[in-house]
């Protein structure tokens, strides 16, 4: 009887300290790539400090961030996989894409470079040269295969190319994990190239131990890639969502002060997200 | 030797900042009270199941699917758990998907079947005339039931060290139904994963020492109670 007490209680105030307040919390899916390099933590810190609401979020990978929006978890999404969010637009689940940051992605691989890539002037290029090396087993490449928005650069890279991947080539590995996990992969690889955000790479480029990767190739305007924003309708979710919170916290994060902090968020001397402000409808 | 040295400096920031005494004391909070309602209801269950046992020999599959929940996927779980809280599923209304109370859920179902399936064999590995000598001896069938948790005790409390393991080290489900969310459903498994991802290996490293620490006091406590039974 005693323990049937304790247990409510103990559960009660779980409850309690637990519940959706949705007037003074907001909550975001996100990719991954913000939490691995810390810039979400360092900037909600901040922004706590000056404001009554509470940010939380759950990093998950584009494509699932993006899916927990349309399920009506989240007030918003801080994501990087342009064509799913304009789907998103499409589909009435948002007005608009604030893109806040870029950086770009680069195709990492070993120092050694067998499939010679450096020398390649476009992305498509130096895919064509992993896939011709891969055949030849000189060299591997490792996909994200999680629909993540790394994910989807990537098929668009092989699309230009105008090889079709065999999912069963003996040279290409779908890890279906996280950015940082399918680099640790490929960096046990002698021969592994994958394509990762340059923000996640050059963080555990700085980790401990460090990743042996280089990053080999980025100098190519397909390899552009923003960060977006986008406030979740909850008239199109139909759940109950925290809009007005979503909107503090936007305009905490354009507003000059921020970007300042995100442009001066570096490891070593790169700066790891480049701050921009623009609004697509 | 520097990983050594970066894991014992991990491990000394690591136990001076108030962030992790929070995850820990989550991660805690989340699998004691599991297991806690997964007793309450698996060991009356796990005893009637193995009391019909003695009369009724024609119960294998029940045992089998029983024995099949003792090593339910975690993951399986989390997206089954997922699916019934999400805000458009069945139990969306309570809005408890992504909070500590989803993530007890999560590792209830998971547990349940562990502490039924033990109890169960305990009870069904007792005396067979030790219910019907009590019942000779006028007790109440109240009375036969509390006796018989008494004498399968020892049984009951593995059964109950093997449930707070599992719930404790378990990471597939509670991810997917908590989220990993910083200052509110992060727990130390998860934790670890976040440090490998941010490439902190000697901090994830540490953090795994802390879960081990943890798990062994927390055993060590369950035995002792265990080893008394018997004597």
């Amino acid at each position: 009887m005693i323990g049937i007490l304790l247990i409510s209680g103990i559960s009660y105030g779980i409850y309690i300290s637990t519940t959706h307040t949705s007037g003074n919390e907001v909550f975001l899916s996100t990719t991954t790539s913000v939490q691995n390099t810390g810039l979400l933590d360092y900037l909600i810190t901040h922004f706590e400090q000056n404001h009554n609401l509470q940010v939380k979020y759950t990093a998950v990978g584009s494509g699932a961030a993006i899916q927990l929006a349309r399920d009506g978890e989240v007030d918003a999404v801080l994501v990087h996989a342009p064509n799913l969010e304009f789907k998103l637009i499409a589909d009435g689940f948002s007005d608009q894409r604030h893109t806040l940051w870029y950086n770009y992605f680069v195709i990492a691989g070993p120092a050694s470079d067998p499939a010679n890539i450096t020398t390649t002037t476009t992305a498509s290029e130096a895919f064509t040269h992993i896939y011709e090396a891969g055949r030849a087993g000189k060299a591997t490449f490792y996909s994200r295969g999680d629909q993540s928005g790394t994910n989807i650069k990537e098929e668009m890279i092989w699309n230009q190319t105008g090889y079709t991947i065999n999912p069963k080539a003996p040279w290409y590995y779908a890890t279906g994990t996280g950015m940082a996990a399918t680099l640790f992969t490929a960096d046990n690889d002698p021969r592994g190239y994958c394509l990762t955000d340059v923000g996640t790479f050059t963080k555990l480029k700085a980790g401990s131990p460090p990743l042996q990767k280089e990053a080999l190739f980025n100098h190519d305007d397909l390899l552009y890639n923003p960060y977006s924003y986008l406030i979740i309708n909850a008239s199109r979710t139909h759940t109950s969502l925290n809009t007005a919170g979503a909107i503090t916290f936007l305009n905490y994060l354009t507003d000059p002060a921020t970007t300042k902090l995100v442009s001066n968020y570096k490891v070593g001397n790169f700066t790891l997200f480049n701050p921009i402000n623009s609004t697509e409808g | 030797m520097s990983l050594f040295q970066d894991f014992i400096r991990s491990l000394l920031i690591l136990i001076s900042t108030p962030e992790i005494w929070n995850i820990a004391g989550l991660s805690l909070i989340v699998s004691v009270t599991a297991v806690l309602f997964s007793t309450l209801i698996g060991i009356p269950t796990g005893l009637i199941m193995g009391l019909r046992q003695q009369h009724k020999r024609s119960r294998t599959l029940l045992v089998a699917i029983l024995n099949t929940g003792m090593g339910l996927p975690p993951v399986l779980v989390g997206l089954v758990v997922y699916l019934l809280l999400t805000r458009q599923g069945p139990l969306g209304s309570f809005q408890i998907l992504f909070t500590p109370l989803a993530m007890i859920l999560a590792q209830m179902i998971l547990t349940l079947p562990i502490i039924i399936g033990i109890t169960r064999s305990t009870i069904q590995d007792m005396p067979d005339e030790l219910p019907e000598m009590l019942e000779s001896l006028g007790g109440t069938p109240d009375q036969i039931y509390w006796e018989l948790i008494w004498e399968a005790r020892s049984g009951l409390i593995i059964a109950i060290i093997v449930a707070l393991g599992r719930a404790f080290s378990e990471v597939g489900a509670i991810l997917i139904v908590g989220g990993n969310i910083r200052y509110s459903t992060r727990v130390l498994t998860t934790a670890i994963i976040t440090e490998i991802s941010m490439g902190q290996r000697p901090t994830a490293l540490a953090l795994g020492i802390l879960l081990l620490a943890i798990s062994f006091v927390l055993t060590s406590i369950m035995t002792t109670l265990q080893l008394r039974s018997k004597s």
